[in-house]
């Protein structure tokens, strides 16, 4: 850690040298959070516990996170980030972490390159490097969304980029005829150090061209690839290539409607060798995604059709990496009870879906070469997002308006199947219904009043069913539910609920690190509800500074004994109690 | 092996890309590319995306300001003869107040830079973040795994916001490192002793040496605690001012430097702290109601308890038995809460103060009844107008169960320490059984009274100053009471141990010393008086045409069976406590002073108290110490400041109770 810091004040002291030159300059910036959490857990299951496992706790934290920026010219740019975090209750310097949070260097080559170096956030199109939702909350409360924007800030998410460590670089380049732009995108990073020990040097880049040929039309080409930089002890050969292309046109066809129509296409190749057992696998694939669609836009509607493939081995890992990590443990109450469980010790408490937007450690942050273990119940259709491997099916969407409008309303319906079976050789195809959708209504426009008033609902639902052999019927049902309002200037009452349910089975396949399936896939029977109400308040003492304080009630019913998810009781449940109080400013 | 060729050709053309690129755009003025701009760019087959991340960080220039201080003392000590659980040697070499103490964290250890960086981005809203670096000198090399420099949060990473609405101003402050905080002297504040005038604390302010000498003649030097009057605290307070009605509030949640000790903390142990309070004025007063409530409850075994040995004492007044107990809460809520509620009122007239408590208080643990317990706190302040001597008088009534570890209401409960009903005894620091405290401290299970006044006669400053009290209840058959003499020297033996010395019998706090001898008589039914006595005697002359000041104090304390008007003498009190100080300091330039000091300390009790094995006689001690001193101011910022003293100690009767040693202290101090 010394190092570290030492580290910290030479680059301090290097920032503020430089910024004594002249036509530079230093600035500073920030962001500040102070959080602390009640918690309580109580319930069936938990008074099956014999050896008093914690019930009740308290815990926080204040960080802030020092933003040094040098500007030099307004043609290059330092940025680095140092954080200081105190533990809540921890004072004179105890619990204390200096942390090296960030550094990238950007800047312009001659006029019109961009580049940007260090801690960089790359994105490409979902099928080639797209950090997916962990899951549908477009319609959710404002009150949750703001504790999701404190996992999003915590594990560098913005947007659907994944912040990675290497170059990008990125340029537009303009035509009198022709076509209007081409737009070039590119970018190499590291996923993995070499350790000298047998693991070598893994890179990845991209590369994008787009060319629009006007507001109408245009065509995109991809290509990203990750590849082991092989050395002569290497334990694993590895190397993943996508090549895609994308169309994107629309047209007017009166002044109130318009066209439009856009997909993507592409293959990818695989290739592992392992020299423990000298095992090599390689397989490709392809897929293509494409839409048509209608649009009016007085209301800002939008009607599509669309069908996908994506095939069984279609593999690319920037794309289908899953956001949240569905083995980390909660961070509050992490075990609820001494009888051993299937991992032979106290049983932990399984993740639900109030901790996929709470536990600030359940996020990835890297790209997997190995699709992820994914939680059935709570996305089965597209777990590993758009590309998802070995689906295919239709796709329909409308909407209308947008958030800034008087209302917002979205619904979707999904169709798929797989196109393989899994590994049970007598087994049929799953097939897979969704439904998701919601409506934002901001009812002070709608009733001329003169502080916001938001009301959100949202739905999703997901059907997985397949007959025969080892028969599936899984389904689950998420609702949500938001209202904000501002009472007062700067003050905001916000209130939302979630509900989840999940009943039925699945069978869940064990994949090795090739991907494939290893052994037969084993059940999961699951009939659980999961409720989440939150109440709260939130002053704003500006656009950048907060005070929040939520009082969340979570309930957790399982109503089938599964082994498997250490349930091992059947109606056993718990609820837990949150008072949750934060204060986040930026500057 | 033919990807390794494609990536390779990959990455070869994305370079060149990159220099045609560099040189295509180099002559078009039209580039849409603007550094430091959001940019959006679409081309590809869902809804645009955004390359550009938002920064959650705006980038506007903003106020900042850096302020702090460089701290490097130095502390030599040798001793002749120590105790035998002196924690460091005979000879010891340390650059932190406190031997072993955490480089930049743990309590005591001030940094060697107190760097503060507090932004105001708008006249509403700051930050201020606080960087310790402290340096060991631990001699050990990066290759070694240097562990000599650390850097840590020790003062500041907090965030204020100020709201002016119709409605009213509010305030919040939120976050860690401290938030200095008070409510009422009952509820939440700080304790404050009297300071000596010889040994500097780490956060002496002062830049001119002599000021701060003319300020202990004057009286007016209020040097004490980090924050006088204030008590650390971490997480939220909300404040509200010039409401509807005139009234104003104060609202905080979080937890106090002693609502849990670290490795709790850290656990996610449920302990918090609530308070508030609520006022208004009303003519000339200014009335109030304050709330202060601790909660911790062990609700079935939070992990800690659960693995920890819990000593606890047999009988909780022999605190120096060697035996212990220890037991596990394996089920059950152990719950540990505490609960004051009071009302107060501030008021003048004629220039006369007067500040009134009164409320009630409980504690709910197994140790305690959970009874509402009432205390009553008075003072008043009445200036030399109008009796022709100034008075500072205090009146109070405060009963066992009335407990907050962070009020100038010294705890006297053992059954609620400040880190809950099962603290460790070894660290219980906040505990003053039966104190024989300084005159104007208040404590708990006890009703008494101070009064302070002083006169000056030409170029001499007379104090005097005059405590009694009574327990309530007789509850415990100890008494604590305070070394003065070489106070700070002897709380580095063993710091922070509250069982420490030959006979374990020592309390060390930070920059004191207390001792606790037990009272031997079977069921006492008396309830025990204390007295105080202070007189101090301070005069100012010229020497050679430059200040000297001769500053003399002295205090006798007693406790005895029963109520004393006075402080008792002969057999009769269970100890009698003399203590004499004489102080010197003369400035020889504007820039240098010189200071001297000498001191004693007799600490006698009688034979209704312990006696020693050794010759079945009771306490008898002796201390005294003697220094001298330089201050260098040598910048209007920047002071060099050095310090040697003499100390000696030992007990005719219990023998291994000796020590005698010297310390030397160069403090570098810088103001920045």
């Amino acid at each position: 850690m010394n190092k570290r810091i030492n580290i910290l004040l030479l680059i301090g002291a290097v920032f503020a040298s430089v910024s004594l030159q002249a036509q530079t300059t230093f600035y500073l910036d920030g962001y500040g959070r102070a959080l602390t959490t009640t918690d309580q857990l109580k319930g069936d299951l938990i008074d099956q516990d014999t050896i008093g496992l914690p019930r009740k706790g308290v815990s926080g934290y204040t960080l802030f996170d020092l933003g040094l920026n040098l500007e030099k010219d307004k043609t290059f740019k330092v940025n680095a980030i140092l954080r200081a975090r105190n533990e809540f209750g921890l004072f004179w310097g105890q619990g204390t972490d200096m942390e090296f949070r960030q550094i990238r260097l950007e800047g312009i080559i001659g006029k019109g390159v961009k580049y940007e170096i260090g801690d960089v956030y790359v994105q490409m199109t979902p099928y080639t490097l797209f950090n997916s939702e962990e899951m549908y909350n477009d319609y959710e409360s404002e009150i949750f969304a703001q504790r999701r924007g404190i996992l999003e800030y915590e594990n560098f998410i913005q947007g659907n980029s994944w912040r990675l460590q290497g170059v990008k670089s990125y340029a537009n380049i303009l035509f009198d005829k022709g076509i209007d732009k081409l737009g070039l995108y590119g970018f190499g990073v590291r996923t993995q150090p070499a350790n000298q020990i047998g693991q070598s040097d893994r890179i990845m880049a991209g590369l994008n061209a787009t060319v629009t040929q006007s507001e109408n039309l245009k065509v995109g080409f991809n290509y990203i690839g990750i590849q082991n930089l092989n050395i002569s002890t290497s334990l694993i050969e590895y190397s993943n290539h996508v090549g895609t292309a994308t169309l994107d046109y629309n047209r007017d066809l009166t002044d109130d409607f318009g066209v439009f129509l856009n997909g993507e296409g592409g293959n990818s190749s695989y290739s592992q060798y392992r020299l423990v057992d000298d095992k090599e696998v390689t397989k490709s694939d392809y897929f293509y995604d494409g839409k048509i669609g209608i649009e009016y836009k007085p209301l800002m509607m939008k009607l599509s059709g669309g069908f996908k493939n994506v095939g069984a081995d279609f593999s690319s890992p920037g794309a289908q990496t899953t956001r949240f990590n569905q083995t980390s443990n909660p961070r509050v109450f992490s075990q609820v009870r001494d009888t051993l469980g299937s991992t032979g010790g106290p049983i932990q408490r399984y993740t639900t879906l109030y901790d996929r937007f709470t536990n600030e450690g359940a996020y990835i942050q890297g790209i997997s070469d190995k699709l992820l273990t994914y939680a059935p119940q709570y996305s089965n259709i597209n777990p590993y997002g758009k590309a998802t491997p070995n689906r295919t099916g239709l796709q329909l969407n409308l909407s209308a308006g947008d958030r800034d409008s008087l209302f917002q309303a979205s619904v979707g319906f999904d169709m798929m199947k797989e196109i393989r079976p899994d590994n049970n050789a007598e087994a049929k195809l799953r097939e897979f219904t969704g439904i998701q959708g919601g409506f934002l209504v901001n009812v002070d426009k709608a009733i001329g009043f003169d502080r916001d008033i938001v009301l959100t609902a949202g739905y999703r639902s997901e059907a997985t069913k397949r007959d025969g052999t080892d028969n599936i019927d899984l389904s689950s049902v998420l609702l949500d539910f938001g209202l904000s309002v501002e009472v007062l200037p700067s003050l905001d009452l916000m209130v939302g609920y979630k509900s989840y349910k999940a009943e039925g089975n699945e069978y869940v396949a064990v994949l090795n690190d090739f991907n494939q399936y290893s052994g037969l896939p084993y059940e999961l029977s699951i009939d659980s509800e999961e409720t989440m109400l939150s109440l709260g308040a939130r002053f704003n003492f500006s656009e950048d500074a907060a005070l929040t304080a939520n009082y969340n009630i979570v309930s957790y019913k399982n109503n089938k004994a599964n082994a498997d998810l250490d349930l091992s009781t059947e109606n056993a449940g718990y609820d837990m109690s949150q008072l949750f109080i934060s204060y986040i400013m930026k500057f | 092996m033919n990807n390794t060729i494609y990536m390779r050709y990959f990455l070869s053309l994305s370079l060149i890309l990159s220099l045609s690129l560099s040189w295509a755009t180099g002559g078009n003025d039209e580039s849409e590319v603007t550094l430091l701009k959001r940019t959006k760019f679409s081309g590809v087959a869902d809804s645009p995306v955004r390359f550009e991340p938002i920064d959650t960080v705006q980038n506007f220039l903003k106020k900042i300001t850096v302020k702090g201080e460089a701290r490097m003392a130095a502390i030599y000590r040798v001793m002749e003869s120590s105790y035998a659980d002196q924690v460091t040697p005979d000879k010891d070499l340390a650059f932190q107040d406190y031997p072993l103490a955490g480089s930049g964290g743990n309590g005591s250890a001030v940094p060697l830079i107190n760097l503060n960086i507090i932004a105001n981005p708008t006249p509403d809203f700051s930050v201020d973040l606080g960087y310790a670096l402290a340096h060991n000198f631990g001699g050990t090399s990066a290759i070694d795994g240097d562990t000599t420099r650390t850097a840590v949060v020790r003062s500041n990473l907090n965030f204020t916001g100020k709201l002016n609405t119709d409605y009213g101003l509010f305030k919040i402050r939120a976050g860690g490192g401290v938030l200095w905080t008070s409510l009422s002297p009952m509820t939440i504040s700080q304790n404050e002793f009297q300071n000596d005038g010889f040994d500097r604390l780490p956060w002496d302010w002062y830049t001119k040496s002599f000021e701060r000498y003319n300020a202990i003649y004057e009286g007016t030097a209020s040097l004490g605690s980090e924050v006088f009057g204030a008590e650390a605290f971490q997480g939220v307070d909300f404040q509200g001012s010039g409401l509807p009605g005139g009234f104003g509030f104060i609202a905080m949640y979080g937890r106090t430097a002693r609502s849990v000790d670290a490795s709790k903390a850290v656990a996610a142990y449920p302990s918090s702290v609530l308070a508030g309070r609520l006022d208004n004025a009303v003519g000339n007063a200014i009335i109030g109601v304050n709330y202060y409530g601790q909660m911790s409850d062990t609700t079935a075994g939070n992990v800690i308890l659960e693995s920890e040995q819990i000593l606890t004492i047999e009988n909780e007044g022999t605190l120096t038995a060697d035996t212990t107990i220890s037991y596990n809460h394996t089920l059950g809520s152990v719950q540990d809460n505490r609960q004051i509620i009071t009302a107060d009122v501030r008021y003048n007239i004629n220039g006369i103060e007067i500040y009134a408590e009164l409320g009630a208080g409980r504690v709910v643990n197994p140790k305690n009844s959970g009874d509402w317990s009432p205390g009553i706190l008075v003072t008043t302040n009445i200036p030399e107008t109008i009796f022709g001597l100034p008075i500072k008088a205090k009146l109070y009534n405060i009963e066992h169960e009335f407990v907050s570890n962070v009020s100038t209401v010294m705890n006297s409960n053992n059954g609620a320490p400040n880190n809950g009903v099962n603290q460790d005894p070894n660290y219980r620091t906040t505990v003053f059984i039966n104190n024989l405290q300084e005159v104007g401290q208040v404590t708990n299970n006890r009703r008494g009274g101070s009064i302070t006044t002083g006169k000056k006669i030409g170029a001499f400053k007379l104090e005097f100053g005059y405590g009694m009290s009574q327990e309530i209840e007789n509850l415990y058959n100890v008494i604590t009471f305070q070394h003065r003499s070489n106070a700070f020297a002897r709380s580095r033996f063993t710091p922070w141990l509250q069982t420490a010395g030959p006979y374990k019998r020592i309390k060390n706090t930070f920059r004191r010393t207390f001792e606790i001898i037990e009272i031997t008589d079977i069921d006492p039914t008396y309830l025990k008086g204390y007295n105080q006595l202070d007189f101090t005697a301070k005069y100012k002359m010229r020497v050679a045409r430059r200040p000297l000041i001769i500053r003399n104090f002295s205090n006798y304390s007693t406790v005895q069976d029963g109520i004393s008007a006075i402080p008792t003498f002969g057999d009769k009190p269970f100890l009698k406590t003399f203590y004499n100080q004489t102080l010197v300091f003369f400035e020889v330039s504007k820039k240098v002073s010189l200071l001297a000091m000498y001191e004693f300390e007799r600490n006698i009790a009688n034979d209704r108290t312990e006696l020693s094995l050794y010759n079945r006689k009771p306490m008898n001690q002796y201390s005294e110490g003697y220094g001298v001193g330089l201050d260098y101011d040598f910048a209007d910022f920047a002071g060099l400041y050095l310090r040697h003293r003499w100390m000696y100690h030992d007990d005719i009767n219990f023998v291994k109770d000796k020590f005698q040693g010297q310390q030397t202290t160069v403090e570098l101090k810088v103001f920045f």
